[in-house]
């Protein structure tokens, strides 16, 4: 207890310096607003954003595009990621494949996905959905491989078929793998649709991050930015919230 | 698995790419040639090789590999070394904990690589944005490395050295820093692609140079032989750091025989 007030106290005393560094640097004949905003123009453009409602239609397309796309991959590299594993000549040369994959950086498609889908919220889609396909993949395939040998054995002696022993036994010692997985991707969902909307949009949290850029007041900019790292936060715990609820025989304390 | 039981590793590992790289070369063929995918949306796989090896042996390509390699190579540096820098001291000193270490972990809430327009402002054209994007991006995975690699250390030895009067310092040096060092190893790794997808992100958004910046004209002029020449060389470029990186792994801690083990904390774009 003591501890936790103690770093609570001293992390609280790193903020204030921080917060009154930023607002000495921003402070009359300091940094000009179009570099480095005032912290309170900052909170008067998350409160334009937020309660008068500014913001609120570039996240809702930000974030539709990251759900569908996040749904689409996810389910994608689940079901695939599930064939592979039950099929072992797949698996011989998928894996490699997956794993070689993950030292290339996939997001440089993005200008080739808007190039075949447009400016809409098709190709942020498209984005997201390739973008979160390969962890899903990579954690079902590890997932459904890391269940107890024992009780696949004991499905198998009481002549259970594969597809039984895959929903009963192999599925349930996925969960943690594919929540995990789940976790990684939602911030990928966002970092995609973000990253194809700096590329071509007229919408989109990404999109008003890079228009602000030539503003002489970049405020907008934070604010968006931080409302980009809230709904990540946000949606990672709610992932982890869902995960509590599914996984429930899981200790959490692990 | 087991078919590769009494063979060696890398041969199975081998075979496996080879097999890998038969299966895109097919599927990309059979796209092109069965599905017919007109040349605008999907080149021959023959004419991106074409533009490839133009590319590179013409010399257009180059000043753009430099560019981007170049940008990725000296971020990731510096990153790693402020990530492995800070990891330490907050393991020294209780005291920097106390006052860092929530912070820099809200700061991981921040996807660094939409950052990249506010970088753009602050460092303009040119490679020291893409550097400070770069050093960015690499930062939390091999921040976060370090510093549980520098904890997993057996508590036991830590006393031995403490009750024979060894420094905080000396302790670092002994035990902390070998024991962290596969940890490290692996943050790194993950950086890589960290550190490429940043440089590549950083040229969409400003440059008017790098692999990135290539990407995005051939796109826009629907030359997609350039943009998949380009896609090759930065998946080339990629997996070839990635694995330069884990050799250098397997020579360092090559007491670590379980090459996997550990895991890594972070995924990337």
């Amino acid at each position: 207890m003591n501890e936790f007030a103690r770093t609570g106290g001293a992390s609280l005393v790193t903020a204030c310096v921080l917060l009154a560094l930023w607002a000495l640097a921003t402070g009359p004949g300091g940094v000009e607003p179009f570099v480095l905003p005032p912290p309170l123009a900052v909170l008067g453009s998350l409160r334009q954003g937020w309660i008068d409602g500014l913001l609120l239609p570039h996240i809702a397309y930000t974030g539709r595009a990251a759900l569908i796309g996040l749904g689409i991959g996810a389910s994608i590299g689940i079901v695939v990621g599930g064939i592979v594993s039950m099929v072992r000549p797949l698996e011989y040369f998928m894996v490699p494949l997956v794993s070689g994959l993950q030292s290339v950086p996939k997001i440089a498609v993005a200008p080739l996905i808007i190039a075949y889908f447009g400016f809409g919220i098709e190709s942020k889609i498209f984005t997201v959905a390739l973008l979160t396909f390969f962890p899903l993949f990579v954690a079902t395939v590890a997932g459904l491989r890391s269940v107890d040998a024992n009780i696949v054995d004991m499905y198998r002696a009481f002549s259970a078929s594969r597809l039984h022993i895959l929903i009963h036994a192999r599925l349930p010692a996925a969960g943690n793998y594919i929540f995990g997985a789940l976790q990684i991707a939602v911030v990928l969902a966002l970092i995609g649709a973000v990253i194809s909307e700096f590329i071509a949009s007229t919408k989109g949290l990404g999109f008003v991050i890079k228009t602000q850029a030539g503003e002489l007041d970049i405020s907008v900019m934070f604010a968006a930015i931080i409302s980009l790292a809230l709904i990540g936060a946000l949606a990672g715990a709610l992932v982890r919230f869902v995960q509590k609820r599914v996984l429930f025989w899981i200790d959490p304390a692990r | 698995m087991s078919a590769g039981a009494n063979r060696p590793a890398w041969l199975a590992g081998l075979g496996g790419g080879v097999c890998a790289i038969a299966f895109v070369v097919a599927l990309w063929a059979a796209m092109k040639y069965v599905a017919g995918l007109p040349n605008y949306i999907l080149p021959a796989p023959a004419s991106a090789l074409r533009a490839l090896i133009d590319g590179l042996l013409g010399g257009a390509f180059w000043p753009h590999v430099a560019t981007t390699l170049g940008a990725a190579a000296i971020g990731y540096g510096i990153g790693a070394a402020v990530a492995i820098a800070l990891a330490a001291l907050l393991t020294l000193s209780k005291t920097a904990e106390r006052f860092l270490y929530l912070h820099i972990v809200a700061f991981q809430s921040i996807p660094k690589i939409a950052l990249a327009p506010l970088i753009f402002i602050w460092a303009g054209f040119g490679l020291s944005s893409s550097i400070t994007l770069v050093a960015l991006a690499c930062f939390y995975p091999v921040f976060v490395n370090a510093l549980i690699g520098f904890r997993a250390v057996d508590a036991n030895l830590i006393d031995l050295y403490t009750a024979f009067g060894s420094s905080r310092l000396r302790i670092f040096t002994a035990i902390r820093l070998p024991a962290a060092a596969g940890q490290i190893l692996t943050g790194l790794e993950v950086s890589v692609v960290f550190a490429l997808i940043a440089a590549v992100v950083m040229e969409f958004v400003s440059s008017r140079a790098g692999l990135g910046y290539l990407i995005q004209n051939a796109s826009t002029t629907l030359d997609t032989a350039t943009a998949f020449a380009v896609l090759l060389l930065l998946s080339v470029a990629g997996i070839s750091a990635s694995a330069l990186v884990r050799a250098i792994k397997r020579r360092v801690v090559f007491w670590e025989r379980d090459g996997r083990g550990g895991g890594a904390v972070v995924e990337s774009a």
